[in-house]
């Protein structure tokens, strides 16, 4: 019985910034969010920030665009970065090193990745200058619009570049720690290369998958920087709306920003637990995370 | 003849592991490799089973390998570790297209065969390492290999287990029919259930025979000292030990001597260790020190005793 607050003592240091940000936040975002907290103003009607919320046509569309550009994005990152990552660790070993190149876009900041795909895909950029002196288009306006699409086309690539190598340096690492004569073993058996990587290889990838997914996904989910510098403005992504309502607008309608991010979190959560509760479907064996 | 390895050679970073190995397996047969760790053993096998090459000489088999493979059957069983034991067992039939009932009974009668029918559903962490190693013997024999074989079939085992594992294989092993090669440091097990016995020493193979002149009449020393406590008895100790005229010298086990309490023997004990199961005994003949294995406790330190050599295993070549 002694030994709980002792252990209890010793994560303090871990356990009250925890609190004190992430808890605390949650808190005050989930008050303000009902008009509570709210210094200069008094609501009435405790739910309406929820209720402007729900009248806000776009709200529903940018959700739904944020998820959709999330999960694109991260499912491709994933299968990009896991095929990439096994693809290197079935290389000989000599040549591990070389292949650092990879890890390049980690160092890249969100925002310097938007303004590379600026730089190169704009109508002006690069590529089309590129493509004008090879003389594959005409004209500057010849070359497609790849920028500010309502596909969200740009963000979920500038997503996809910069998520790949996060996805392979953690499955490189589970690699790393692979038993490879599970694989000889496969193969007397009678296993194809292909079996070999769906039946072994990635049950045993699983945690790392699911932890760069539920990551990434939340992290793309309520990303600001890229679809601040490449979205289109409607629907847009649901950041960018809690942004404009938070600064752009009447200093009224925060609880509808603070309602906002609270659904995004509540959104997250919901999502984390749907992703798991699939995954240990789906191989009931595997570690989760 | 079924399998013939011949001058199987091979180096690992200019170091010999493999040198010149050569030997045959009759079909049906179950051969082991027996040396200490280092010896090669494991690398041997690995060639046998095609996952890795010699540097020279060939492994020929007249079985047809690629409808009926070689399975090894690693020392840590290597399981699948994401699977239940029936889809461990299994894999090896879905790999060759086999579904649904027919899937279903043949893995159901190995699972049977091999005690594991109530732990279909468990995975390789909720087994005991006997439970895991049975999983992986059923998931080889499944496939109808025409060769099985085993890393270390008794590394992992309890030593209680080990005699009944042995035991088990052989039962298995001849049920089936199956050829089998097994490489083990475990001389006794080795001993039950083989037919044949291969001593490795620093990657040579040293002698290979029945397991009974193997350990009967060792090719050399070397082998003999690896079998188990030899005395080397030079000829001028044989009238005093009552041995017939030999030129040399013999090889005598440790067991193959017999102790008699007499107060005028040839021999005085100079010290005593309870080993469990038998006693050792040094035992001084004039400059001669004698290691003997007896299960009789009643000699004490200092005390007289007689002698009587009861088998010697061959002329000294050491």
């Amino acid at each position: 019985m002694m030994r709980h607050p002792r252990v209890l003592l010793s994560l303090l240091p871990l356990l009250i910034p925890f609190a004190a940000i992430f808890l605390g936040g949650i808190i005050i975002t989930v008050l303000q969010s009902l008009g509570i907290l709210m210094f200069s103003y008094h609501y009435d009607d405790i739910f309406f920030g929820y209720r402007e919320l729900l009248a806000d046509r776009w709200f529903v569309e940018s959700a739904l665009f944020s998820l959709y550009v999330a999960a694109t994005a991260t499912t491709i990152a994933i299968i990009f970065g896991t095929l990439f990552a096994y693809l290197i660790w079935r290389l000989p070993h000599r040549y591990h090193g070389r292949t650092v190149i990879y890890k390049v876009p980690l160092i890249l900041p969100h925002i310097a990745v938007g303004f590379m795909a600026v730089i190169l895909l704009a109508k002006t950029g690069v590529l089309a200058a590129l493509s004008y002196q090879l003389g594959l288009i005409d004209s500057f306006t010849q070359f497609p619009d790849l920028l500010y699409r309502a596909s969200g086309i740009d963000i979920i690539g500038a997503y996809v570049y910069k998520e790949t190598p996060f996805v392979m340096v953690l499955v490189y690492a589970m690699l790393s720690r692979f038993e490879s004569r599970l694989m000889d073993c496969a193969k007397m058996l009678g296993a194809s290369p292909t079996r070999i990587f769906f039946t072994l290889i990635l049950p045993f990838l699983m945690p790392a998958i699911n932890t760069s997914f539920i990551i990434l996904f939340i992290f793309s989910f309520g990303g600001f920087d890229l679809p601040f510098v490449l979205g289109d403005s409607y629907p847009g992504m649901i950041s960018i709306r809690i942004y404009d309502y938070f600064f752009h607008k009447d200093l009224a309608l925060r609880p509808v920003a603070m309602a906002m991010l609270t659904l995004i979190f509540l959104m997250s959560l919901g999502f984390i637990i749907a992703y798991l509760k699939i995954a240990g479907k789906m191989m009931p064996a595997a570690r989760k995370l | 003849m079924f399998l013939r390895v011949a001058s199987v050679s091979k180096q690992y970073r200019g170091q010999k592991v493999l040198d010149d190995i050569s030997f045959p397996v009759r079909q049906g047969e179950l051969v082991s490799l027996i040396g200490p760790s280092g010896a090669g053993k494991t690398t041997l096998l690995k060639i046998i089973a095609g996952l890795e090459l010699p540097d020279s000489g060939s492994v020929k088999s007249t079985a047809d390998l690629c409808a009926n493979p070689a399975i090894l059957v690693f020392q840590d069983y290597l399981l699948f570790p994401a699977m239940t034991v029936f889809n461990n067992v299994a894999y090896g039939l879905k790999c060759r297209g086999v579904k649904g009932t027919a899937l279903t009974e043949k893995v159901s009668a190995m699972l049977a065969y091999f005690q594991l029918t109530d732990k279909s559903r468990h995975y390789p962490r909720q087994l005991s390492a006997g439970q895991q190693q049975r999983v992986a013997l059923a998931r080889a024999m499944v496939v109808n290999p025409s060769l099985l074989l085993l890393d270390e079939p008794f590394a992992n085992l309890d030593r209680n287990l080990k005699a009944e594992t042995a035991e088990f294989i052989k039962t298995f092993q001849k049920e089936y029919g199956i050829t089998a090669i097994s490489v083990t440091h475990d001389l006794q097990e080795a001993f039950i259930m083989s037919d044949k016995i291969g001593i490795m020493l620093d990657g040579r193979l040293h002698q290979f025979d029945t397991v009974k002149n193997v350990y009967n009449y060792p090719a050399s020393g070397r082998v003999a000292a690896f079998l188990g406590h030899v005395n080397h008895i030079p000829a001028s100790y044989f009238p005093l030990l009552g041995l017939d005229q030999h030129n040399g010298a013999v090889t005598v086990r440790a067991e193959a001597i017999t102790l008699a309490h007499h107060e005028n023997g040839v021999g005085e004990i100079t010290e005593v260790q309870f080993a469990g199961h038998h006693v050792i005994y040094r035992v001084r003949v004039k400059e001669l020190v004698l290691t003997v294995y007896s299960l009789d406790p009643g000699f004490s330190r200092e005390e007289r005793v007689d002698i009587t050599i009861t088998h010697t295993i061959a002329n000294g070549d050491h």
